[in-house]
């Protein structure tokens, strides 16, 4: 039976006990099971966030135009519908804004 | 992962581990940055699993992390000016190391050797390894190897000599 416990001699000098050796390698191995495991959620992270801004960025840009609330066109008021809200007494006028919408509409004469 | 992996992975640690810590030791000559260099290595191996090709055993493959590691690792400490003896001295600063005047002299001629042929001799002289597993460690050819083996012990024995001191030499 071999009692004796004293790790192999090297020539190095380095005598490295078993029970260090194998915490050593406990540690090592966990520590890069964790190191694997940190660097997967954070692929599984950045691949979600990124799924996710694409699929917003599609959504935007496929949105009909049905859908996209319209801007109101720029109304504008013709000569005509001026005089006939004028006649309706809709709008009072001063007297050179009078004058003016008669000339623009082609009265010269009362 | 598959799980037949990290078994795999486990258990090249389990059996390497000792080994690992002694070749970080030589380079890094420091106890807690040997277990560091460990630890990162094994980080290093177990992302690149999957990578790796066949071309050589795993474990001549896993080696080359720790020595890599162990490389940066000195690197990074000798930018940081250090007037720690056993730095100096060039002798691991270990609970796990002994050495008589012989191999405390060895380890100040091996210090003054060039980076490569330091870890050729190392590799060879002190682990036995095959040229071969050298070469796949290293990344170098054997031609070279050999070559460097033979500059480092000539220089090694020049310096013991000059200390009255005897090396067992190998061919």
């Amino acid at each position: 039976m071999n009692l004796n416990t004293t790790p192999p001699k090297r020539r190095d000098g380095i005598y490295v006990p078993a029970n260090f050796a194998a915490e050593l390698a406990e540690r090592a191995t966990r520590v890069a099971v964790a190191a694997s495991q940190r660097r997967m959620r954070m692929r599984l992270l950045t691949w979600t966030a990124t799924a996710v801004a694409a699929v917003f960025a599609g959504v935007l840009l496929n949105l009909s135009p049905q859908t996209v609330p319209a801007v109101a066109p720029a109304t504008e008021l013709t000569v005509d519908e001026a005089w006939s809200a004028l006649e309706k007494g809709d709008i009072t006028l001063t007297d050179d804004e009078l004058f003016e919408l008669a000339e623009l509409h082609g009265i010269t004469t009362l | 992962m598959q799980p037949e992996a990290l078994g795999d992975f486990t258990q090249l640690v389990q059996r390497h581990a000792d080994q690992w810590y002694r070749v970080a030791l030589r380079i890094v000559l420091d106890h807690s940055s040997a277990q560091d260099c460990v630890q990162d290595a094994s980080i290093k191996i177990w992302a690149n699993w999957s990578s790796f090709r066949g071309d050589a055993q795993r474990s001549t493959w896993a080696y080359r992390f720790v020595v890599n590691e162990a490389l940066s690792a000195r690197r990074r400490s000798r930018l940081v000016a250090t007037t720690d003896p056993a730095e100096l001295a060039a002798v691991p600063d270990s609970p796990y190391f002994e050495a008589d005047a012989v191999l405390t002299a060895l380890y100040a001629a091996v210090a003054q050797l060039p980076e490569q042929q330091r870890l050729v001799f190392q590799f060879r002289y002190f682990d036995e390894l095959p040229y071969a597993d050298i070469a796949q460690i290293l990344g170098t050819s054997q031609g070279g190897l050999k070559a460097n083996y033979h500059h480092a012990v000539a220089k090694i024995k020049k310096i013991m000599v000059g200390l009255n001191l005897d090396l067992h030499s190998e061919s």
